[in-house]
């Protein structure tokens, strides 16, 4: 069977336009000639093709005219309780300019229930207090550099140099001698 | 002049249902067809996709406007899809032996099938072919095929609605391709 | 300049400051791909700025085979073909509030579908990470990657 060096990942970054313009042109040029990327490259476009075609032949078929009513009574159904759109009233049309945003009733019931909640179940003593934002999990850091996120489909070592102060990412070939 | 995606959303969070179904009119057709693509099924389709668009409304006020439209309501979309696949792969097989006809008979399960689907469906009609070796791939291969293939999104797109890496982006699309280049090798 | 300009000016770079630190349109990416090897004791001179660095991986010698130099903007991608068929993928996604450069970058290597690294990393302006280990024509590859932007 024949092959090609270039890798199939290649001529498949080339056929979704995923190559800035150097490498696309590189690519292009090579492909031209090589029997087996045009292959590679023609299979790509067929199975693209076959999977736009099968999905708008069912689109074609499908009923589009009460669509936005369907929604539009999902919306209805997931409307909010009766005492929201009282409160949202209140706010838009019936609210005088000098009073506060929320009636006063709802911050006087509100700072009650706050107050019995608190009255009969006095946090215990040593429940925990909530926790901070969680910070970005950092795999390795210095000054010059922080590893957010990282994989790999080989073994991998991340170190941090002491006399450069650089970061290392060392993916593993499994050979003798291998560092570190 | 058409207003933009962004114009709308600002619309809509003011409560303007009017600049929610020019965005709705907007984007159903794509929603639907990512819905067809996962379920191959219309009603399950169109269902999931109104389904999608009313989540988005009622959550119209979390949208952040640094963030595209079209990749939030996609990952809703998407989520919502696999979300139906799972029950339905709950539900008896009766059902799919049922639901044959009309959907062309690609819900079966990969289960019920032998070992060669593309035995299974050689007679039946092309497009039915690829629905069904569409319907073999996982959930996940599913998405990121249909987002690259049919509504030609990059991958730095399809990463943000899979929630995945660009990496991940890449192998799943080679190995739901390879899948799919094997299953209908008599039509390539 | 004034007190009564300066007091607006500085409230306006605080302001900013809280949301992104002030960065160039552009970013440059500088590769530098080198060969490692216990072969010999040469040093290429090309190296001696990040020499304190590549004496932490203990080779004996140390040759550039490839350097490359792009400018991007943020969120483009720039692609450079390394030796051996590899090839590293490399977006600035943006500059920090801790004035970083965030890189996504990804090395892609034989025919694997999935890429032999992916990582999102951030680095300081003027600073450098390296990827290394990758077997090369009997020594190993030391690919240092570097982000510059105008502050
Ligand atoms: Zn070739």
């Amino acid at each position: 069977m024949n092959t090609c060096p270039r890798s199939e990942r290649v001529v498949a970054l080339f056929h979704d336009d995923e190559l800035d313009s150097p490498l696309r042109r590189e690519v292009a040029s090579h492909v031209a000639g090589c029997v087996v990327c045009t292959r590679t490259l023609a299979a790509f476009e067929r199975v693209q093709e076959l999977v736009a075609q099968a999905v708008s032949e069912q689109l074609e078929e499908s009923d589009f005219s009460n669509f936005w009513e369907g929604v539009a009574s999902r919306i209805d159904q997931q409307a909010p309780p009766s005492w929201r759109l009282w409160l949202q009233l209140w706010r838009e049309r019936l609210r005088p300019a000098w009073m506060p945003g929320t009636p006063v009733w709802v911050a006087t019931t509100a700072a009650l229930l706050v107050t019995t909640v608190l009255v009969f179940h006095p946090p215990a003593k040593d429940s925990p207090l909530p926790l901070p934002d969680p910070a970005p999990t950092v795999l390795a850091a210095n000054d010059q550099a922080q590893i957010e996120s990282l994989s790999s489909t080989a073994t991998v070592f991340l170190w941090n140099e002491q006399e450069g102060n650089a970061t290392v990412i060392w993916v593993g070939d499994d050979y003798e001698g291998d560092r570190p | 002049m058409e207003s933009s995606d962004w114009e709308l959303v600002r619309r809509c969070k003011e409560g303007d249902r009017q600049a929610f179904r020019e965005l709705v009119e907007r984007y159903q057709r794509k929603t639907v067809a990512i819905a067809l693509g996962m379920l191959h099924d219309r009603e399950d389709a169109l269902e999931v996709s109104q389904e999608a668009f009313a989540k988005v409304f009622t959550n119209i006020q979390q949208f952040k406007e640094e963030a595209s439209f079209y990749t939030w309501l996609y990952r809703i979309v998407v989520n919502l899809a696999i979300d139906r696949q799972r029950q339905k792969s709950r539900q008896p097989l009766l059902d799919d032996d049922q639901g044959n006809g009309e959907s062309g008979g690609v819900d079966a399960t990969p289960a019920a099938m032998n070992s060669d689907p593309y035995e299974q469906v050689k007679d039946k009609e092309l497009g039915d072919r690829i629905r069904m070796a569409i319907a073999e791939l996982t959930p996940a291969h599913k998405a990121v095929i249909l987002l690259r293939e049919v509504e030609g999104l990059s991958y730095e797109e399809i990463s943000e609605i899979l929630q995945c890496s660009r990496g991940t982006v890449m192998s799943r699309l080679h190995y739901a391709r390879k899948r799919l280049q094997s299953l209908l090798r008599h039509d390539l | 300049m004034k007190r009564s300009r300066l007091v607006p000016f500085c409230f306006a770079s605080v302001l900013l400051g809280t949301f992104q630190a002030i960065a160039g349109e552009m970013v440059e990416l500088r590769i530098e791909t080198v060969l490692a090897t216990d072969s010999s004791k040469e040093f290429d001179d090309r190296l001696r700025d990040i020499r304190p660095q590549l004496n932490e991986f203990r080779f004996s010698s140390y040759r550039l085979v490839q350097e490359e130099r792009r400018r991007v903007n943020w969120g483009k991608q720039a692609d450079f073909s390394l030796p051996g068929g590899r090839f590293l993928q490399v977006v600035p996604t943006e500059y920090t509030t801790d004035a970083r450069i965030a890189l996504k970058v990804m090395l892609m290597e034989g025919t694997t579908p999935t890429p032999l690294v992916d990582t999102r990393l951030s680095i300081r302006n003027h600073g450098m990470v390296f990827v290394a280990g990758r077997r090369h024509q009997g020594g190993t590859l030391i690919i240092r990657i570097g982000a510059v932007t105008d502050e």
